[in-house]
């Protein structure tokens, strides 16, 4: 570039300076969300023609980084609604003052799903949409591995299918964090962990982002992955190979939608939302891109046929959600999962498979106490290394719910991690041992 | 006391060519040259002469492509270069920056997998041979130029090479030490004995310091001899312009035969010389240095020719005083050597100007 | 081997021409203290802070003690040194090669050695889980015919894999440069001496390019130790880079032991730097004369050229693997568990222009800008460092260097905080696409200001004394003299800053504050969050790498054009 081509090119930048700043004028409304593209483009294209002169910014960001950019914004120029899956984000905010408290819910939505409580009780946010956790399936992998359709949770323990599942984290996504929720309410603690375990064991891989899962399962790299219902229905509209059910002990829970504290544009906001939670926002739903949920259960009436509808009872949700206890024991959850599992997956991974191994070789040349090797086996790789009494001690919980800034509290959450990760650690590679030994007395 | 023993070798050049781009660019033609073993030998020349070129082939690093290359009587041009013996130093020195002076100088010995306790006395030797003692440990950037000169022959003589190539070993010295370089070089050959040819652009240099030269123009070697042969007795303009300075008058032979010839010059007029000469045009050749100036009316020798002439312009050499003349519209350049006390020559003032026909040398077009 | 030095000290700066270079320098200094130690400080701060906001390393200790933490780092050291030896095992021959022989492929692999870099890391490793994943291309047909799958992308190694294809070019480009520089006659004198093939390039040959392979193979290292994208795309935690991202990222967790992360990623990438600065240090190899030739050239026979082209086939396929993998996506209709997609499309394309063209001019906008404030940074560094010799330079352009070490995560979280509240003509600094494009603009620097200086260093001082010997002043000759010669350099830093910044995602991601100000690499990102999404995405990465590949080639052949007109006569 010759240098006379510099002041040129700053005057073109100040330029484009002033007029994109003079765009980010009154009459746009900004929403954060985590929702795909299909959805937020379909709501931002119905809702603008409703609204002349009022312009939808949609800033796609993960829930994470969603939550970050409203805190580090200035009050008076953050976005103004906030619209994402995970109920706990919308706890975080609202704890944190990034909330507006505000009478905006759509009086013909009913006040819960189930146990579950459909709009904030306290006001800072309402359910939008309601979503429900499944299996989805990629048929030609299954086809090609030979490997029977799963029904339930529970058929994911089996060791025919290790290697061949994904699910993502907890801390990772507030969907995961739900499934491994629903799973240990409805199996209860020990029970739960047992069975998340060994389907983490089974699993083959740990996703980071919770978009993972149905993106491996739809391209093939997965055989079956746990999903949020409409990554599966999407995908299936998509033509992609995949099928999509919901097992019996699953649960119903809102995405939610709320304004932001110290938004630019509030009464926009408050539109929007109105018109998200109206008739016309929750049909928008029943687009195929879309595929999610209404609250409304009018609405289903316009639903396409064989449209799941959890008001009627077509979803067989078993577990009656309790919001208060996963609220109570979500950091314990979530820590204790990642690690025990995510970041000691490949122990995991090596000790549910040697002793898938053991199983197989007992079960042709039966042994008894190969058998009970192999029970001593399971139970050190399966078993959570927080029992059920310590999880409801408040104390201990009280812990993971202090502001987690001081130094002693660090000090004390690191040394529990670090229990946690060495016990998981040697606890698999015990089972490891114990495995091999069953095996080898099988011969 | 020299350790080394290094062979006198011959190095003959038979019929060599090298072209580029398919024959469209020559850059040697028809190279014949025999050089005597133990011979300083120098390749002068103006650059792209093809001196350089020549140097490099000899070393392995230009294919001939036709013509044989005999080292010590065995042809070498299918030799690799690295198999070849020939020691080069060349012109950027090519130190290695990443080794230390003992390291640069063992390369060579360490290649031909020598033992290490005879490497180390033969690095030491070669560098008290340069003067360079105690200077083992250093890097070559941390030596001045003349010292990284000495590093760069240690370096090639320490391998005791068939013969010792080098490519303007002096450019990149300032005057003074060029000098005395060229007098260390000169003691360290006859030294060794070692045959070595010598590449210049540099007359001076050349005429100096070697037993013979051949001068290089366009690929073609003009003319071999020692250094007062090619003074004095150039065969073409090209040498005679190139070797020391000259002047160079269009002149017409009239007569020829095995006793002389009768030649005239616009400027001389009409002179016998001593040769015969087959042509009928050329040029008459006089050395500046071999004209006398002096003042109108001075008498001169009886044989001498006599032409009068005036002063242009004058430049003091120091050992001489060269005057740029007119006689009539025709210039001519004149030299003499000056002695304190002499009076010089204004310009603008007549002179005389008395040569000897002895002095001229007839060079065909 | 000249004697520069003597040459040099007639170039004695005139005391005004310091007063201006110090207004300069302290320019320089304010923006880099404003857009990098402020931002990256605050950030820092929280690692050595407690809840009262005390001053404490407790947060070190307690992140000492963690099994996990010390196998993270002792996972992201490996897979940074295996990254190196495996880039260097590819770029060594390629480099070689293309100085060595003469032969047709070397402008290939010049230019194919910079596709990887146009690729936004975490859309390459999603194309090659495609062709190289569990079920990929290629292990479907090895499952078909040989009932084998290999675990290409599986773990550390796959890391490594990805790493290694996606940064060899950092080498690759480095070693060529630096072996173009060596004068011939090092390798003629020790073939002179008696040594020759492997032997020659082993002790002399690599030995002379060794500051240009450390420059890159530092490079790499640094790279990868900081890399997140790669890890979190094939689920890879225990790394230091996932572990920081992980825990700054959870939900609503202030987690310091995060920061401590990124603060020793930080240290470690600045030691890595100056360890290869300290090695560097006086080993000034470029040997090449003015008027000197080259390395000799010389044809392959016939079993060289075919391990030649074997093996730049081979890593062709290796790094256009991706590209190959997301232009099949592009046109995929469905594209499942099978070796080729099923049908396709042009579909996607069309989306791609109706929805995506402002965000292809606001790449284009933030990047330029960006590249055109770095070579103007990076040419002023250089030359006050260089040339006006200024101490304080040498402090600006390591702070400039550091900030390859800065994660752009840190860098947007620092950039958030520590302009919060800042408004200019009544609208929030952090909402403004100027803070992108400030991000760009730091974290490219290093790029830019490094082919700035070895531009500058290349170029004789003579050059500029005889300006200054016409009667040109100091910031005449900068203009007329300087500038032009290091043309080359300055456009190459420009490309490289320009294209880097083109596939920037994790500083871009937390900046973006409104759809009309998204860069591509945020749009490919967006499209990529759904499975309807991935055909436009890869429709829209395909046009920015066709974008960036067409502006790196065309800068290469007018560099190329330049500096043939520029070669002095042998």
């Amino acid at each position: 570039m010759k240098p006379a081509a510099f002041p040129h090119l700053l005057c073109a930048a100040l330029l484009c300076a002033a007029t994109h700043l003079a765009h980010a004028q009154s009459g746009t409304l900004t929403v954060v969300t985590s929702f795909p593209k299909e959805l937020t483009e379909t709501y931002k294209k119905a809702f603008e023609a409703k609204n002349p002169g009022l312009k939808v910014e949609i800033l796609n960001k993960n829930t994470t980084a969603g939550i970050a950019f409203v805190r580090e914004t200035a009050v008076g120029s953050r976005p103004d609604v906030f619209w994402a899956s995970a109920p706990d984000a919308f706890e975080v905010l609202a704890k944190d003052g990034l909330l507006t408290k505000y009478d905006g819910a759509n009086k013909a939505v009913p006040a819960k799903i189930g146990a579950y409580p459909i709009n904030d009780p306290n006001g800072f946010y309402y359910g939008q949409a309601l979503a429900g956790y499944g299996l989805m399936w990629n048929t030609r992998y299954l086809k090609a591995h030979k490997l029977p359709e799963p029904r339930e949770w529970a058929d994911l323990v089996k060791p025919v299918y290790f290697g061949h599942v994904a699910t993502s984290s907890p801390s990772r996504s507030g969907t995961t964090h739900l499934t491994v929720e629903t799973i240990l309410q409805g199996e209860g603690w020990t029970r739960g962990w047992s069975q998340v375990l060994q389907i983490s064991g089974n699993s083959a891989a740990i996703t980071e982002r919770s978009f993972g899962v149905p993106e491996g399962v739809s391209n093939g790299q997965y055989g079956i992955g746990l999903v949020i219902d409409f990554f599966g229905l999407a995908a299936k509209t998509s033509g992609f190979p995949v099928e999509f059910i919901y097992p019996s002990v699953t649960a119903i829970v809102p995405a939610n939608i709320g304004l932001v504290n110290g938004a630019k544009n509030a009464d926009a906001g408050k539109k929007f939302i109105a018109y998200a939670l109206g008739e016309e926002g929750q049909n928008l739903l029943f687009d195929p891109k879309v595929s999610r949920l209404p609250v409304l259960p009018p609405a289903y009436a316009k639903a396409p046929k064989g449209y799941p509808n959890p008001f009627s009872g077509s979803i067989k949700a078993k577990v009656n959600f309790d919001s208060h206890l996963s609220e109570a024991r979500y950091y314990l959850v979530v820590s204790l999962f990642d690690q025990t599992i995510t970041f000691r997956h490949k122990e995991l991974q090596a000790a549910t498979k040697a002793i898938g191994e053991a199983a197989a070789k007992l079960a042709a040349k039966p042994n008894a106490q190969g058998q009970k090797l192999l029970a001593d086996a399971r139970d050190a790789a399966f078993s959570p290394v927080v029992d059920e009494a310590r999880s409801r001690d408040a104390g201990f919980l009280q812990v993971f719910r202090s502001t987690k800034k001081s130094a002693e509290n660090t000090k004390q959450l690191t040394a529990l991690e670090e229990r946690w990760s060495t016990e998981a650690k040697s606890n698999y590679a015990r089972a490891v041992d114990l495995a091999q030994q069953a095996g080898a007395l099988a011969k | 006391m020299n350790p080394f023993t290094m062979r006198k070798i011959a190095v003959e050049a038979r019929n060599i060519a090298v072209s580029y781009d398919g024959g469209k660019t020559r850059v040697l033609h028809d190279i014949n040259l025999d050089i005597h073993p133990g011979e300083f030998f120098a390749l002068l020349g103006p650059s792209g002469s093809g001196k350089s070129t020549l140097l490099r082939l000899i070393a392995g690093f230009v294919p001939a492509q036709g013509g044989e290359l005999l080292v010590g009587g065995e042809d070498v041009s299918r030799v690799p270069a690295h198999l070849r013996y020939i020691g080069m130093v060349f012109q950027s020195y090519a130190l290695w920056p990443h080794m230390t002076v003992a390291q640069n100088v063992a390369f060579g010995l360490v290649e031909r997998k020598v033992a290490r306790h005879i490497i180390d006395k033969k690095v030491e030797a070669m560098l008290d041979l340069v003067g360079l003692s105690g200077y083992g440990n250093r890097r070559p950037n941390q030596l001045s130029g003349g010292q990284q000169q000495r590093v760069a022959l240690a370096r090639t003589l320490v391998i005791e090479p068939r013969v010792l190539l080098l490519d303007e070993p002096l450019s990149n010295l300032d005057a003074k030490l060029r000098v005395q370089m060229r007098q260390e070089l000169k003691r360290l050959q006859n030294t060794l004995g070692i045959t070595t040819i010598f590449v210049t652009h540099d007359q001076e240099e050349a005429l100096t310091t070697c037993d013979r030269i051949a001068v290089m123009d366009g690929g073609v070697i003009q003319q071999v001899g020692a250094p007062e042969e090619l003074y004095s007795r150039p065969v073409n303009r090209f040498v005679a312009n190139f070797v020391g300075s000259i002047n160079l008058l269009p002149a017409n032979v009239l007569a020829s035969d095995a006793s002389g010839s009768e030649v005239e010059c616009a400027l001389f007029g009409r002179f016998r010389l001593a040769d015969q000469l087959a042509v009928s045009a050329g040029e008459i050749a006089v050395r500046p240095l071999a004209m006398h100036l002096a003042p109108p009316g001075t008498p001169a020798r009886p044989d001498d020719i006599v032409i009068s002439a005036r002063i242009e312009s004058r430049e003091f050499m120091g050992e001489f005083v060269r005057y740029e003349l007119k006689a009539g519209d025709r210039p001519l350049t004149v030299d003499q050597s000056h002695r304190t006390h002499t009076a010089l020559f204004e310009s603008g003032s007549e002179v005389r100007v008395a040569v000897s026909p002895a002095e001229f040398r007839f060079l065909a077009d | 081997m000249t004697p520069q030095p003597a040459l040099r000290a007639g170039l004695a700066p005139r005391v005004p021409a310091k007063t201006g270079a110090t207004l300069v320098a302290l320019g320089i200094a304010a923006f880099l203290l404003l857009f990098l130690v402020l931002p990256v400080g605050t950030v820092i701060y929280v690692a050595f802070t407690d809840g009262a906001g005390g001053l404490t390393l407790s947060h070190f200790a307690s992140f000492f003690s963690l099994t996990l933490m010390r196998e993270s780092f002792i996972g992201s050291l490996s897979v940074a040194l295996a990254s190196v030896a495996a880039a260097s095992a590819i770029a060594l021959p390629l480099a070689y090669l293309t100085v060595r022989f003469e032969f047709r492929g070397a402008v290939l692999i010049q230019t194919l050695g910079v596709l990887p870099l146009i690729m936004p890391p975490f859309v390459g490793a999603v194309a090659m889980q495609m062709i190289f994943g569990k079920s990929g291309a290629i292990n479907l047909l090895l499952g078909d015919h040989f009932d084998l799958n290999i675990p290409f992308m599986e773990g550390l190694p796959g890391v490594v894999l990805v790493e290694t294809l996606h940064y060899f070019p950092f080498i690759l480009l480095n070693l060529v440069a630096a072996l173009a520089n060596i004068d011939g006659a090092m390798e003629e004198a020790a073939q002179n001496l008696g040594s020759t093939g492997f032997r020659l390039f082993r002790r002399i040959v690599f030995p002379l390019a060794m500051p240009g392979y450390i420059a890159g193979a530092s490079l790499v290292f640094v790279k990868v130790f900081d890399d997140l994208g790669t890890p979190l795309v094939l689920n890879v935690t225990n790394m230091l880079a996932p572990q920081a991202y992980l825990r700054i990222t959870s939900v609503g967790l202030e987690d310091p032991i995060g920061y401590v992360i990124s603060v020793l990623m930080i240290a470690f990438s600045l030691f890595a730097m100056w360890l290869s600065a300290l090695a560097l240090k006086g080993r000034d190899y470029s040997t090449l004369q003015r008027g000197g030739a080259a390395l000799a050239r010389r044809r392959l026979n016939w079993w060289e050229a075919v391990l030649a082209y074997g093996w730049i086939g081979l890593v062709l396929l290796l790094t256009l693997s991706p590209h190959i993998g997301l232009l099949l996506l592009s046109f995929a209709k469905v594209w499942s568990f099978s070796p080729l997609p099923d049908a396709y499309t042009l579909e996607h394309y069309a989306t791609i222009f109706s929805e995506a063209p402002a965000m292809m001019g606001n790449t284009l906008l933030y990047c330029g800008l960006a590249a055109a404030i770095d070579v103007a940074l990076g040419v002023a560094i250089a030359y006050l460092m260089i040339r006006v010799k200024l101490r304080a330079a040498r402090a600006l352009d390591f702070a400039a260097s550091a900030s390859l070490a800065i994660p752009g995560l840190v860098l947007a979280i620092g950039y958030l905080r520590a302009f919060k509240g800042v408004e200019i003509g009544g609208y929030a600094f952090t909402g403004s696409w100027l803070l992108i494009m400030l991000a760009y603009a730091v974290r490219r620097l290093p790029y830019a200001l490094r082919a700035c200086v070895a531009a500058l260093q290349q170029m004789h001082a003579s050059m500029e004394e005889a300006a200054a010997n016409l009667g040109a002043t100091r910031a005449r000759t900068l203009q007329r003299v300087v500038i032009p010669l290091m043309a080359g350099g300055i456009l190459a830093g420009f490309v490289t800053s320009f294209i880097t910044a083109a596939v920037e995602l994790s500083a871009t991601i937390l900046l973006t504050t409104s759809q009309g100000q998204a860069p591509m690499s945020y749009g490919i990102y967006l499209y990529m969050q759904s499975i309807a999404g991935r055909g436009p995405g890869a429709a829209l990465a395909i046009i920015a790498v066709l974008v960036v590949a067409a502006g790196t080639y065309a800068s290469n052949r007018f560099i190329r054009s330049r500096s043939a007109t520029r070669e002095m006569p042998r």
